[in-house]
């Protein structure tokens, strides 16, 4: 051997360094697009020390106040899971292009889905609140189209996993449309759909608290009006109550992720 | 128990009768209990939508396209916020996660502190964040980024945390064996495995970004939500709608451009 | 050399929750000696090897390597004495996004500064000696295919390259043929028993074949419940006691037995 042995061969260490290059090139050139006021910032991050002082204190006065507006986007996001769940599960058996009666009817429901989950829920509940005025009802109908658009597509793409020869298996044994589709796909995908919901669950609380922040009612507007008032003692119990529902939320959701699997 | 000459697995059987009954119950109390807090008909929502619908069509449309000029910048804007964003908390949790990762990390004082951080950071939804943000700081490009950055973050670390201990319980124990230093097992074993998910979960989170970016600005952090808002507010649903189409039609993009990126690296 | 390579003595080892997994194990190993450590899962056979090298830390006992003591060696010291320890696994543990050549350059991290693994600054000698340990396994032409592209004979044999660009003085394999197929396995234990015999090396290997273990062995040790039940020759492990190795005690097939009327004593007796 005399000649000189390379590490890598030229074509993926060409590769390598075309890729670390766009990437840095991508990352300064957007940096240097967005025009951040840095200079601001820091100016103001210094004032910043005094105003996280007073975060440091609890008010537990309005405590029942806060707990029942939480209470409220909790059941808020829960109703919308169950609506959500419900038109999913009919989005499914019709969108799923292994049971689907037309394949065409399966396109339109999949692209009906994509869109509607590319438009953010707070964009959503925006458009609902113009239609019918602010109040509850609007936010759970609000909440209902992000919920559809994430399980819709999950339970979609559950369905179409189901292997071909369960499904050919139940036809073979006289098995109607409809008997395929209870016997044989939903036991194969039920537990999968569980944790498709469960998994939704955490989305959909942290969704209702932030559809109250523009104005639909909940914690999130009672957290808008504390912090329009200054009052900060408020502000803290309530981020506070929220952490504290998130966090057991995700607990109880990653007990049921792992018994559902 | 067997004394009474019971076949055994009769009274077994009676026992899940009872529990499946009792968790049909508890199924039905479950859905049906929100909507009678809220007082709420679940009817009502069915027959909310043929009127939501017809208040669309009255009012969103056609799409107003005509200020589409005014917003090309914007457009630009969310799409860079959500690149830098993703840039910074990509490095940030990679980061945070090897000191959050067991098998790296052997201070558990810092594994603690970094987990709760991250729980934290998770567990507060990015609008609160964002509110807060705008709150301390004032508006501003630089609260508008740290927002976004603070919407993956959590679920960042916590992921490539995961991933990094996934790696080190098998394939590191053989550089470590190597005599390798503990640097050496990063850089050389590490890395290179990490990689791959590393593209991947940042790739999902500049999709997250994509559409936080487009959504902080309702708190005045920036980007094409605060259009939507005042446009809707002010009854201009065409010219909101035009903003509306924008928004899917770059968000759909990304997604596209997103799967196109991860087949060709991985 | 003179005296034992590896001394143990007196080595045990406890999980949290006080599973004993080894009980006092006293052990000598000579230079060029090619043991492999017999014994049904679950015997203790890997926790006994990775003791050696410290990736599991013993509860007692002394680990006496080359004429120190492994076991309470820390840091610098520790990752000097694995340098000259290689090591094989059953599922290989290379770093499959790295291509061939790399992984068995890793084998250096512990002779060579972080700067230089780092940058790939590694000398044209290391490489030319990763290079000819590739030929000899007939992967000369794989130096740069990424390690997850290769079957598993060709993985194995990357790890053993890795081990041997140590240039270590023992090689511990911990079941290098369990995940392979016959006919790679013969392969792997034909080189691995080659190398050995023409670089001095010692080797303690695990398998759980008996069959493995006699053609290649020049001395086996059975391992059962974290003890060592026999120590000798290929031509010295009988039949019998092949089954006592495998088999539970007398004592404990009682317990699992399902006799009416005993079974609340056989739970009094696990507990």
């Amino acid at each position: 051997m005399e000649r000189k042995i390379q590490l890598t061969d030229s074509k993926s260490l060409l590769r390598k360094i075309l890729m670390g290059a766009g990437s840095l090139v991508l990352f300064s050139a957007s940096v240097l697009l967005l025009n951040l006021d840095l200079a601001t910032f820091v100016s103001r991050a210094k004032e910043a020390g005094s105003v996280l002082q007073h975060f440091l204190q609890l008010d537990l006065t309005d405590l029942a106040e806060i707990m029942s507006e939480l209470f409220l986007s909790v059941t808020i996001a829960f109703a919308a899971l169950i609506g959500g769940t419900l038109f999913s599960l009919i989005f499914a058996v019709f969108g799923a292009e292994n049971i689907t009666p037309h394949r065409y009817l399966s396109y339109f429901i999949k692209g009906f889905i994509s869109i509607i989950r590319a438009i953010p829920s707070l964009v959503w509940i925006l458009m609902i609140v113009a239609s019918m005025g602010f109040g509850t009802i609007s936010g759970l109908i609000g909440l209902i189209f992000p919920t559809v658009g994430y399980l819709g597509k999950s339970f979609i793409s559950s369905i179409e996993e189901v292997p071909e020869d369960v499904i050919e298996a139940m036809k073979a044994t006289g098995a109607s449309k409809i008997q395929i589709i209870t016997e044989g796909v939903f036991p194969c995908v039920s537990n999968m759909f569980l944790s498709w919901i469960a998994i939704r669950v955490e989305s959909n609380v942290a969704e209702s608290i932030s559809l109250g922040i523009v104005g639909a009612g909940g914690i999130g507007t009672l957290l808008t009006r504390a912090i329009g008032s200054y009052d900060y003692p408020k502000i803290s119990t309530i981020i506070l109550m929220i952490f504290v529902t998130m966090l057991a939320l995700e607990i109880v959701v990653n007990r049921i992720k792992t018994v559902t699997k | 128990m067997n004394s009474s000459g019971h076949n055994p697995s009769v009274p077994l059987q009676q026992m899940s009768v009872i529990k499946r009954r009792l968790t049909y119950m508890m199924v039905l109390v479950f859905i049906t209990f929100p909507f009678i807090y809220l007082k709420v008909n679940p009817l009502e929502i069915l027959t909310a939508y043929p009127s939501i619908v017809s208040f669309f069509g009255e009012n969103f449309f056609p799409p107003d396209f005509s200020g589409f000029k005014n917003y090309v910048p914007l457009i630009i804007e969310t799409l860079l916020f959500a690149v830098v964003g993703t840039y910074i908390s990509a490095i940030l949790a990679f980061i945070l996660g090897l000191a959050m990762s067991e098998n790296i990390n052997p201070i558990a004082l810092v594994r603690w502190l970094v987990r709760t951080f991250s729980s934290l950071v998770r567990n507060i939804p990015v609008l609160v964040w964002a509110s807060l943000l705008v709150y301390i700081f004032g508006i501003g490009s630089m609260v508008g980024l740290l927002a976004l950055i603070l919407a993956t973050l959590g679920f960042l670390t916590r992921s490539y945390a995961e991933t990094i201990d996934d790696i080190a319980d098998t394939k590191l124990e053989a550089l470590k064996a190597n005599g390798a230093s503990p640097i050496q097992v990063i850089v050389n074993g590490l890395m290179p495995e990490f990689i791959p998910s590393w593209v991947n979960w940042t790739l999902f989170s500049f999709e997250i970004n994509i559409r936080a970016s487009a959504i902080l600005g309702m708190v005045g952090a920036g980007g094409i939500g605060i259009m939507i808002q005042t446009n809707i507010r002010l009854f201009k649903y065409q010219e909101a709608l035009a903003l509306i189409i924008t928004l899917v039609i770059l968000i759909l993009l990304t997604e596209f451009a997103v799967t196109k990126i991860r087949k060709a690296i991985l | 050399m003179k005296g034992p390579l590896l001394k143990i003595t007196n080595l045990s080892k406890r999980y949290d929750g006080n599973k004993i997994a080894l009980k006092n194990i006293t052990l000598e190993i000579q230079p060029k000696e090619f043991v492999v450590i017999i014994g049904p899962s679950g015997a203790g056979k890997s926790t006994l090897i990775r003791c050696l090298n410290q990736l599991v830390k013993p509860s007692e006992g002394e680990i006496i390597f080359d004429g120190e003591d492994i076991s309470k060696a820390k840091g610098k010291k520790l990752r000097q004495l694995r340098g000259k320890i290689g090591m094989i696994f059953q599922h290989y543990n290379l770093i499959s996004r790295t291509n061939v050549l790399k992984n068995v350059l890793n084998g250096k991290l512990g002779s060579v500064p972080f700067w230089v693994s780092t940058f790939g600054l590694y000398s044209q000698e290391d490489r030319l000696q990763a290079y000819n340990l590739l030929k000899t396994v007939g992967l000369q032409d794989s130096l740069y295919q990424q390690a997850k592209d290769l079957s598993g004979g060709q993985m194995q044999r990357v790890g053993i390259c890795r081990a041997l660009m140590q240039e270590p003085s023992l090689i511990l394999a911990d079941e290098p043929i369990a995940s392979l197929d016959p006919k790679s396995s013969e392969v792997v234990m034909d080189y691995l028993k080659k190398v050995t015999e023409e670089r001095d090396l010692t080797c303690i290997v695990n398998l759980h074949q008996v069959e493995v273990a006699k053609k290649y062995a020049t001395r086996i040790i059975g391992v059962r419940e974290g003890e060592i039940v026999f120590d000798g020759t290929s031509e010295e492990l009988s039949e019998d006691i092949i089954k006592n190795i495998y088999h539970l005690p007398e004592k404990k097939q009682e317990v699992i037995l399902p006799v009416p009327g005993f079974v609340a004593e056989g739970e009094a007796v696990y507990e």
